[in-house]
């Protein structure tokens, strides 16, 4: 039942995503926030996904870059849905929290419907002059039991998360885009 | 006969090998089911059954370890009877209290629910209930009631035959079924597990259990409960009931020593796919009863320290590092609770006692995944 909703839901969402191409250059996430790309990508314009900007290379039942911008303490890193009410907010991000705390929050939210997670490494990262930290990371996904690879890159600036998680299968798309997003996450500015 | 009648005389036909589920119907545990025609539909659901189970064997999700395997195997064959042949359990590594049994034979069992038996005859209960649903074919019943409210006409038109039988297939495999299969379920379960010499109270104490965490649970933790729930619901009329049952039926086996050792080389990972779910009060909740049970148990310690490092609300951090510090007593730790104890004390400004815990999680743990990260802690701490 759950795939059936899976596959309702992903075809929901490609007929109501508008889905606009977004050219190399600078790109102002927030006003705290940009990147600059080397070359074009797909961003999802859906409302529901929010806190999170979505881009794609190969459509997001492929891969999926998740861009996190001014995630402030009390914040929560899933989309806001119409059955959460207020205390019902999960994946919270607190501004106290270490970098292991940080990825133990993107793990929670990423193994939620029973997928499989592992980090794989973790290591300290200097993005945009600050300490940051960047970490890779397998998973099996529970709704088609893809193997995926993901990286992630965060940083806290002024007690506010921002963000650059890449995921996609591990045969093929992932080292495909793997260059391009750490090229990119070479280039976070925030200020 | 009236299922009242059925409950008040069970206790002394706990050794009957035939259970009466309706007025006309028996379930017979001397005998093992044919195939049904593939004409049928209930052949079809089977066909479709058979589909998902090739697919289940290729799961990354499977634990491919025979040797478990057979253990389980081998409880559920004592509760089947002469349907032992018929039943092939599939262990599974989610996190989420269940099990399911299809129609064609197939058991699924989630490591969620094995992490939370405290023995064997909890499981067997678990277990015997959905063989009571196996014996009983309820699935073929909700597949009949569905399109006898003309559900399958929807269904149909939207996905074709073939969907139909899969969307209601997966509803039955995800056994959304009727109180009173549940309440049937529950009496055929028991009579299996006394039958096989189990105590039956093992049965009632899963639930009572289970109930403990989901009180605990805030609103937003409720939906891991909710897969169970939703097709299992237990209202306290029937948790009443079961424990009725199980009082009245005999049986005293419930091995925990045997099944706390087959579960030891999966107890870490099972305990650590927990604290991730990230529902602190239910994972709390379970812990306390956990640790109540083994005291000095560092597993248990260390895990219910982990929630409390990433709740860290209140006292969190004390009661975590209470919890890091048992461990270490208890002995044969996780390395991971010296990591534990280093981020408290970075956290609290303790630099001395902070580098040492890295110290102590890097020499246990020179591999570890997040041994970078920690040497620029220890770097940090001594600038």
């Amino acid at each position: 039942m759950k795939k059936l909703i899976f596959i309702l839901l992903v075809g929901l969402l490609s007929a109501c995503a508008n889905v606009v191409k977004v050219e190399s250059g600078e790109f102002k996430v927030s006003d705290h926030m940009s990147i600059t790309l080397s070359g074009a990508w797909n961003q999802l314009k859906v409302p529901t996904l929010k806190p999170a900007i979505v881009w794609s290379m190969e459509g997001v039942t492929v891969d999926q870059l998740l861009i996190y911008s001014d995630i402030k303490d009390g914040d929560t890193l899933v989309p806001n849905s119409l059955f959460d009410s207020e205390k019902n907010k999960k994946f919270i991000f607190h501004s106290s929290m270490d970098f292991s705390q940080i990825a133990s929050l993107f793990e929670a939210k990423f193994t939620a419907d029973g997928s499989i997670f592992n980090l794989d490494k973790i290591e300290p990262k200097v993005i945009s002059k600050q300490k940051g930290v960047k970490f890779e990371f397998s998973l099996i996904r529970k709704t088609d039991n893809v193997k995926i690879q993901g990286i992630a890159y965060c940083v806290v600036s002024n007690n506010q998360l921002y963000a650059l998680i890449y995921q996609a299968p591990k045969l093929t798309f992932f080292k495909r885009y793997e260059n391009s997003v750490e090229n990119m996450a070479s280039t976070i500015v925030v200020r | 006969m009236n299922r009242r009648h059925l409950m008040s005389g069970l206790a002394s036909s706990v050794l009957m090998s035939s259970f009466p589920i309706g007025a006309a119907e028996q379930v017979s545990i001397d005998s093992r089911y044919e195939r049904p025609s593939k004409d049928s539909d209930e052949g079809s659901l089977w066909g479709y059954m058979d589909h998902e189970e090739d697919k289940l064997k290729k799961s990354p999700f499977l634990i491919r370890d025979s040797q478990f395997k057979n253990y389980l195997s081998s409880i559920a064959c004592k509760l089947g009877g002469a349907h032992c042949p018929d039943i092939r359990v599939y262990p599974l590594m989610v996190p989420f209290f269940n099990a399911n049994m299809a129609p064609n034979g197939m058991m699924q069992i989630w490591s969620g629910l094995m992490l939370r038996v405290d023995n064997e005859a909890q499981l067997a209960g678990v277990l015997g209930h959905e063989i009571g649903h196996y014996l009983a074919r309820h699935s073929i019943q909700h597949l009949r009631d569905a399109k006898s409210r003309s559900g399958l006409g929807f269904v149909t038109g939207l996905f074709g035959a073939v969907g139909a039988i899969a969307s209601l297939g997966l509803a039955a495999g995800g056994f959304a079924y009727s109180r009173e299969n549940e309440t049937a379920a529950d009496e055929i379960g028991i009579s299996l597990l006394s039958k096989a010499g189990y105590d039956p109270n093992e049965f009632a104490n899963v639930w009572e259990n289970l109930q403990i965490e989901i009180k605990a649970s805030t609103e937003g933790e409720n939906s891991g409960f909710q897969q169970l729930f939703s097709t299992h619901p237990l209202p306290k009329d029937r948790q009443d009931n079961l424990r009725r049952i199980a009082l009245l039926s005999p049986g005293s086996v419930k091995n925990e020593e045997l099944w706390q050792d087959n579960i030891s080389p999966y107890l870490r990972i099972w305990l650590k796919d927990e604290v991730k779910r990230n529902k602190f009060e239910s994972s709390l909740a379970l812990f306390n009863r956990l640790v109540q049970r083994e005291k000095n148990k560092s597993e248990y310690l260390f895990s219910r320290g982990e929630v409390y490092r990433l709740r860290n609300k209140g006292d969190d951090f004390q009661f975590a590092i209470n919890d890091y510090k048992a461990a270490v007593l208890a002995g044969n730790e996780p390395a991971e609770v010296h990591k534990g104890l280093g981020l408290i004390y970075k956290s609290k400004g303790d630099k001395d006692l902070a580098k040492a815990s890295f110290l102590t999680f890097l020499a246990k743990e020179p591999q570890a995944s997040d041994s970078l990260l920690i040497k620029s802690y220890i770097e940090e701490l001594e600038s």
